[in-house]
């Protein structure tokens, strides 16, 4: 037990010494775009960001297929842990994107494939966690939002080919299988790029183990009230029979 | 005593030589990675007049001097708000007459050195580059406001837990 606030401890160091790093990379260490200038520098945000967010969707994926197969309640969790914390990621890259997008393309907003599928992940996130609120607790809930998690995951790679399917305002993949030869994204940018999405993985599995925590201790409470209930239950129970039979009339037939 | 001021100057003299020639020598030093900003004081060409370099002299007063390749990036706008924006590979003529220009307005321009080339060559006149700052500001104070406020919601709920937990066990127990 001793072990584990260590690790979280050692992990939250590990997190924190890369984004210093990152941030000394993004704002002193990597060269001004020439195009966009200082503004470009949001990249190192964004495309991260997003990134985990992608794959938050697929730890859902996963953690559903888990469940479904082994009905264990800590794929359950992870899956839960993976949706609250793939929604605070989309919700940033949304915002991210929003705020880079107006002094780079006049506009806040496109209606574009990538920016509207990549909203949609977002509200499969929302619908995923509103499911779990408002649906009574127990295996069917456990089962259903399984199935949703499923569901959500085909919009991952529609995002990801989207720019390319149908390109517009925002640039196709500039890293990964289908990115374009020609990308800029190489040298000093691709190296803080690269190091940027690391530190953002890692920040992401510590926030989602964190949560992967909450979770546990939120069935561990749910459990003991049940306990609690039962054992009230079975007192009043044999409180009562033991009254019947003490206030039975004495003798017999 | 004339002798005294005759050697005390050529002393000197032979003391201030070597500073002065060392002086020069540090004068224009090759420009080291990074970016650096400044105006272009002369521009290097070779026999066939095709541009292969120049000195910028930054805002601190040292002359840099910096060399072009076929993959140098060049973003410049010219007088008339004409922005060319191409690699010197693809038009070194037009290179070398943007930086002319460049040169003869006094427009400052910054570099992007890596390996001893200039990688890209930009100008900073109005401070182009340091344009949408807040938006930057922004976007970095969203991300971070946005991570600390989950984290500090998601340990105060866990310790939370933990004293409920801890209550319930001893009800229990």
């Amino acid at each position: 037990m001793a072990a584990l606030p260590k690790i979280r401890l050692i992990w939250l160091g590990f997190t924190a010494a890369l984004m210093a790093l990152t941030l000394w990379m993004v704002f002193l260490w990597v060269p001004t775009e020439i195009n966009q200038g200082n503004i470009q520098r949001a990249l190192y945000f964004h495309v991260p960001v997003a990134w985990t967010a992608m794959v938050a969707i697929v730890l859902i994926a996963v953690a559903s297929v888990a469940y479904l197969k082994t009905r264990d309640e800590k794929w359950d969790r992870l899956a839960v842990a993976g949706a609250e914390t793939g929604v605070i990621f989309a919700a940033l890259m949304l915002i991210t994107g929003m705020v880079w997008a107006k002094p780079v393309w006049g506009v806040w907003w496109t209606g574009e494939a990538k920016l509207t599928t990549t909203l949609i992940l977002f509200f499969i996130y929302v619908a995923y966690l509103m499911f779990r609120a408002y649906f009574p607790p127990g295996e069917q809930r456990r089962r259903l939002a399984a199935i949703i998690g499923l569901i959500g995951a085909i919009d991952t790679p529609i995002i990801y080919y989207g720019a390319q399917l149908w390109e517009r305002a925002h640039p196709s993949a500039v890293v990964g299988p289908y990115s374009n030869n020609d990308s800029s994204v190489d040298g000093p940018v691709g190296l803080t790029l690269l190091v940027a999405t690391i530190a953002f993985s890692v920040l992401f599995v510590y926030v989602a183990s964190e949560r992967y925590r909450l979770r546990k201790q939120e069935d561990e409470v749910m459990a003991l009230r049940r306990a609690i209930s039962l054992q009230a239950l079975r007192v009043a129970t044999t409180s009562d029979s033991t009254e019947s039979i003490s206030s039975a009339p004495a003798g017999g037939a | 005593m004339r002798n005294f001021f005759v050697l005390a100057f050529v002393a000197l003299t032979a003391l201030a030589l070597p500073s002065v020639a060392m002086a020069q020598s540090a004068a224009t030093s090759a420009a080291s990675d990074g970016n650096t900003s400044g105006v272009i004081t002369v521009i290097q060409v070779d026999s066939e007049t095709n541009l292969v370099g120049f000195v910028l002299s930054t805002q601190n007063g040292e002359l840099v001097e910096v060399s072009v390749n076929d993959s140098t990036s060049f973003g410049l706008e010219n007088a008339a708000g004409d922005r060319w924006v191409s690699d010197f590979g693809e038009d070194p003529t037009e290179a070398l007459l943007r930086i002319t220009d460049q040169r003869e307005r006094f427009a400052p321009v910054t570099v992007t050195v890596a390996d001893g080339v200039a990688s890209a060559v930009v100008d900073r006149e109005q401070g182009d580059l340091e344009r949408n700052l807040g938006f930057l500001f922004a976007i970095y104070i969203v991300t971070w406001a946005g991570f600390f406020a989950y984290i500090f919601i998601v340990s105060r709920r866990q310790s939370d837990l933990a004293r409920e937990i801890k209550a319930l066990t001893s009800q229990v127990g």
